[in-house]
Parts: C-alpha cells; sequence; structure tokens
C-alpha cells in the first residue's frame, strides 16, 4: 500500500510538470517560408541572432498573438460567424498580414493587458490603447495608429451645462482605463495626453469591470449609481442610440490622446519588433490603409491627429 | 384470513398508488405555477425582445462544447486527485499524510478564482505559459480534487471495521481486502458526491470566461455589452446552464439506481 501510493503521486507529479513545460521550439533560419517583402522574411535573411527577441519568436511560431477585447464595436466585436470586425480588427491583421505572420487572438480582462507582465500569453495589443505616462512603465508603445478624445455623457435630466458644474458628482468608468484616470486625477501634467478641461474639482470615481457596465447599471434603475460617465465618442454615441436617448453628450473634448499598439517591457526584447511596427504603422498611414479602415468601421477618419 | 390479509394488502397498495399519483400532480402543478411566474416576471421587468435573443442565442449556445470539455475533464483530473489524496490522508506515512492534508488545505482554504487567475498570470512569470483551457482544468480539478479528497477518505472509512475483519478472517492480505472488499463498498458510498461535484463543476466553469475562455458565460457577457443588454444575454446563459445541470442531475440518478440494486438501505426516488 505505502510504496503504491507514493508511487502514484510520484507519476501525477511527472505527469503535471511534463504537461506544464511543454515542447521548446528549434530555431529556423529559413526566410522562405514568408511572403516576399514582409518583415519575417527581410529580418529572417539579415541572418542576425533574432532567437531571443519577440520579432523572432513571432515569425518562428508563423503567428502573433494579439489582445483585444470584442465587446467595443465599432473598433471590435465578432460578428455572428464568429469573426472579428472592426477597426482594431482589421488593422490587427493587416499589420500581422505585412510581418508575414497570422492572428491568433487573445480576449483577457482589460486591466490584465494595462498591467504588463503579459508572460509571453499574447505578442502585442491591438485594443485601442491611449497612451499614457502610467502605461509606459510597463508597456511599450508604438507610434500612434489613431487619435482618440475622451468625452462626457449626463444623464438628460442633468442640469449641468459644463463639465465644470459636476464638482464633487460621482463619475463612472471602466476599470484602468483613461477615462478613469481623467476622473480620478486628470491629464494637466501628462507628457503623452493632451487635456482641454480639467476634471470637476472634487469629483469622486465609480468603476465597473467594463464600461459597459456604468450604462447597464444606470438602465437597470440605479439610477444614483453615478452622475456623469467619460468614454471616448463612439461609446457614448452607442450607448445614446440603445438607451433610445436617455444621456447627453455634455460638451466637447476633455482630453486627445494617442492611441497606439503596446508590447510588453518584460518579454523578450522587443527592439526590432518595434522597429518593425513603426515602420508598418508609418506605411499604413501614409498608403491610406488606417484611413480605409477607420472610414469603413467609423464613418470618418480618426487617423490623423 | 389468508385471502382477507392479501386483499387488505392489495387495497392499501392500490391506495397508496392512488395517493402517489395525487401526490405527483400536485407536485407538477407547483412546480408548472413557480416557473409560470418566474417567466412572467421575467417577461414584465426585463423588456425582453425576441428578435435580440434569437440573434444572442446561437452565439451563447457555441460555448456549450467548452463549458463541456473543461468540466469533464476537470472531474475526472479531479477524482484521480481525490483518490490519490484520499489513499494519503489515510496512510500511515507522515510525510505522504502531510502532502495530502497540505494539498486538501491549501487547495480548499482559497478561493477558486485566485487560483485560477495563479495558474494563469503568475505561472508564465517564471516561464510556464500553460494554455488557457489547461489553466482552467488545472484549477477546477486541483481545487475540486482537494474538497473531494475528504468525500473519498470519508467513503472508504464508512465501510464498516467488521468488513476488513471477516476478510482478514478469510485470509485475504490487507492489499486484497482492499480491492476486492472495501473499494467496491466505498465507491457506492462516493458516486453521488461525484455527480454533485460535476454538476457544481458545471457553473464554476463559468469563472473560466476570466482567463479567456469562450465559454457560456464569457459569450452571454461579450454579446450582451456590444448592446448595452447583458441582463438578458445572462438570462439566456442562466437557462442554459440550468438545463445542463437537469439533464446531467437525470443522468447521476440512474447511475445511483443502478450502483444500489443490491442495497435495500438506499434506494433512490425521482
Amino acid at each position: 500500500m505505502r510504496i503504491k501510493s507514493t508511487f502514484l503521486a510520484l507519476i501525477a507529479g511527472a505527469a503535471i510538470v511534463a504537461a506544464a513545460c511543454g515542447g521548446s521550439a528549434t530555431p529556423s533560419s529559413s526566410a522562405a517560408r514568408f511572403p516576399d517583402g514582409s518583415y519575417c522574411a527581410k529580418s529572417l535573411a539579415l541572418g542576425e541572432d533574432f532567437t531571443k527577441t519577440l520579432l523572432w519568436k513571432v515569425c518562428d511560431a508563423g503567428k502573433i498573438v494579439i489582445s483585444t477585447d470584442p465587446a467595443y464595436p465599432p473598433y471590435s466585436s465578432l460578428d455572428a460567424s464568429g469573426e472579428y470586425v472592426g477597426f482594431d480588427s482589421d488593422t490587427a491583421r493587416e499589420v500581422a498580414k505585412r510581418l508575414g505572420v497570422t492572428v491568433e487572438w487573445a480576449t483577457p480582462d482589460w486591466s490584465a493587458i494595462t498591467a504588463g507582465n503579459w508572460g509571453g500569453r499574447w505578442d502585442l495589443s491591438v485594443g485601442s490603447m491611449t497612451q499614457t505616462d502610467d502605461r509606459a512603465l510597463v508597456v511599450d508603445f508604438v507610434d500612434p495608429y489613431f487619435y482618440e478624445s475622451g468625452y462626457v455623457i449626463v444623464p438628460v435630466t442633468s442640469t449641468a451645462a459644463t463639465v465644470a458644474d459636476l464638482a464633487g458628482k460621482t463619475g463612472c468608468a471602466g476599470e484602468s482605463t483613461t477615462h478613469s484616470t481623467w476622473i480620478e486625477k486628470g491629464y494637466a501634467d501628462s507628457a503623452t495626453v493632451v487635456q482641454f478641461n480639467a476634471p470637476p474639482v472634487g469629483a469622486k470615481l465609480k468603476t465597473y469591470k467594463t464600461d459597459h457596465m456604468c450604462i447597464e447599471a444606470y438602465l437597470s434603475g440605479r439610477t444614483n449609481d453615478w452622475d456623469f460617465m467619460a468614454q471616448s465618442k463612439e461609446f457614448l454615441e452607442a450607448a445614446i442610440t440603445e438607451s433610445n436617448g436617455k444621456f447627453k453628450i455634455l460638451g466637447e473634448a476633455n482630453f486627445a490622446g494617442q492611441i497606439s499598439f503596446a508590447l510588453d517591457k518584460s518579454g523578450p526584447s522587443d527592439a526590432s519588433m518595434l522597429a518593425a511596427l513603426n515602420e508598418i504603422v508609418a506605411a499604413m498611414h501614409e498608403d491610406g490603409t488606417l484611413s480605409g479602415f477607420s472610414t469603413k468601421n467609423l464613418g470618418r477618419d480618426v487617423t490623423k491627429p | 384470513m389468508q385471502t382477507d390479509a392479501q386483499q387488505l394488502a392489495a387495497a392499501v397498495a392500490a391506495d397508496e398508488a392512488r395517493r402517489s399519483g395525487r401526490w405527483q400532480l400536485r407536485f407538477r402543478i407547483v412546480w408548472g405555477a413557480i416557473v409560470a411566474l418566474l417567466i412572467l416576471f421575467i417577461g414584465v421587468s426585463l423588456n425582453v425582445e425576441i428578435g435580440f435573443i434569437s440573434t444572442a442565442a446561437p452565439f451563447i449556445l457555441q460555448g456549450i462544447g467548452l463549458t463541456l470539455l473543461v468540466s469533464s475533464v476537470s472531474i475526472v483530473l479531479a477524482t484521480i486527485l481525490a483518490a490519490i489524496g484520499a489513499l494519503g490522508r489515510l496512510s500511515r506515512s507522515a510525510l505522504l499524510n502531510a502532502i495530502a492534508s497540505f494539498y486538501v488545505s491549501f487547495f480548499r482554504g482559497t478561493p477558486l478564482i485566485l487560483q485560477l487567475l495563479f495558474w494563469y498570470l503568475a505561472l508564465p512569470q517564471v516561464g510556464i505559459v500553460l494554455d488557457p483551457v489547461l489553466c482552467a482544468i488545472f484549477a477546477l480539478g486541483m481545487n475540486y480534487g482537494a474538497y473531494m479528497t475528504e468525500i473519498f477518505r470519508a467513503g472508504i472509512q464508512a465501510v464498516p471495521l467488521g468488513q476488513r475483519e471477516a476478510a482478514a478472517a478469510l485470509g485475504m492480505s490487507s492489499r486484497t481486502a482492499f480491492i476486492r472488499i472495501i473499494a467496491p463498498q466505498a465507491f457506492r458510498i462516493i458516486v453521488p458526491a461525484i455527480g454533485n461535484d460535476f454538476v457544481a463543476m458545471l457553473k464554476d466553469s463559468a469563472l473560466a470566461s476570466t482567463v479567456s475562455l469562450h465559454e457560456i458565460l464569457w459569450r452571454a457577457q461579450n454579446i450582451g455589452a456590444q448592446k448595452f443588454k447583458t441582463l438578458q444575454t445572462f438570462m439566456i446563459a442562466a437557462v442554459v446552464y440550468w438545463v445542463l445541470t437537469i439533464v446531467f442531475t437525470a443522468v447521476q440518478n440512474r447511475i445511483e439506481r443502478r450502483l444500489s440494486a443490491g442495497d435495500r438501505n438506499r434506494e433512490v426516488k425521482g
């Protein structure tokens, strides 16, 4: 009995360790399997030691794992057939194509993406992430692919005429979003975000796991939950439409941010990937690809500052 | 006298059956009434949109496969761990007993969602990147395995000592006695608990939505959020989980009835 149970415990332990470790990839220097002119073909043809870089990891795997949250049409959503559609999704697919690899999607919580330390779970975030100083501590930003402003809505019954009138009120936003940061402390000292209006003096912040819950909580009858909500114009306009006009946009943009892809600082060396992505984004601005995706999905061009 | 007694017995049995029939009818009427009230309440309060639900439902239903996959592989893992764990808890070896009781204490003593996030986010920090499906299976399997270890141990200990003594008197080694006498009887005690835990696991597998698995709850959340209607899609998800548990509870009852065929103490109703 005693011998047998020890043996069983050892087998179970070994099986778990074996499953956990998985196989390790072998380096390949052949650029031939990538489309001509793609970054993987070019990079591998240079014959440098890429084996420790993110670019090599992606090229060698032949796929790039891109994180997105498909609950934000028209940026990212799943259509009926399970296909990822929207501005971010189109952009991500085009980037992968120019790298010479295929896309695999990951859909983690937003706060897990902005916190960095992805541990290789995904390689790149293409999820409308606004560059902020705090985030830049844990992720590396590619040059912006579009520009987005933060707006505020209030219930149609609100008497506030300007953002300043909301002093001391409660503002709702999704967890770890640029909008929650604006409500909490504003962007007066930011090197990356341009602030037009300071947040209301003494505003209290209320966050939910996603921005959508702010709207849903209010619509469910929790009308004392918050007095105003901050998000992008597209999101807020969708909320106004879906709620049959229960809210109104208050004033103009309060801040403008640069929206970028993000790479994990703690992952394998990403310098070559960053350089490749910067070139790809510049080319996509240049040849009108990004403007085309923007017009197709958002009905307007948001890719110019 | 004999025939009178037989007639009386027959009459009592017939009355019993009639009463049982009436009882069954009342039972079903109450069930039907509660379900009707529930549907009425939801219909009045939730502003249910049939058009939206008919587009959202197929998307949510696609998650059933993943939910069943994760739950069933996890219950197998949990059962194996519980069998090993129970042997450890009953072992005279201090080493095995300590390992088993630490396992039970730790995995029962921390929230399942933290264990799940540990597999998903903490392990990669030391270079082990498990597939999210594996993370969910390990988290659920090891957590439930800890609970089931104690159930297995109790099941084995519930077999009367006399059985062991009788086996010894017949000249069986303790090993043979365990395999032929103790284990089969313990198994009958344990199986209902495994079934129960599987049903519980079907629902706890919804936690896997937090590590990006597109199972039933993730799909309900995602498609609902796009239109700010998660309440309606959560309702669909609730019905799906409920139907799944009803089906598996029925399966479990059948298995239990089969196993209790030779046991007059443990007749299962319904």
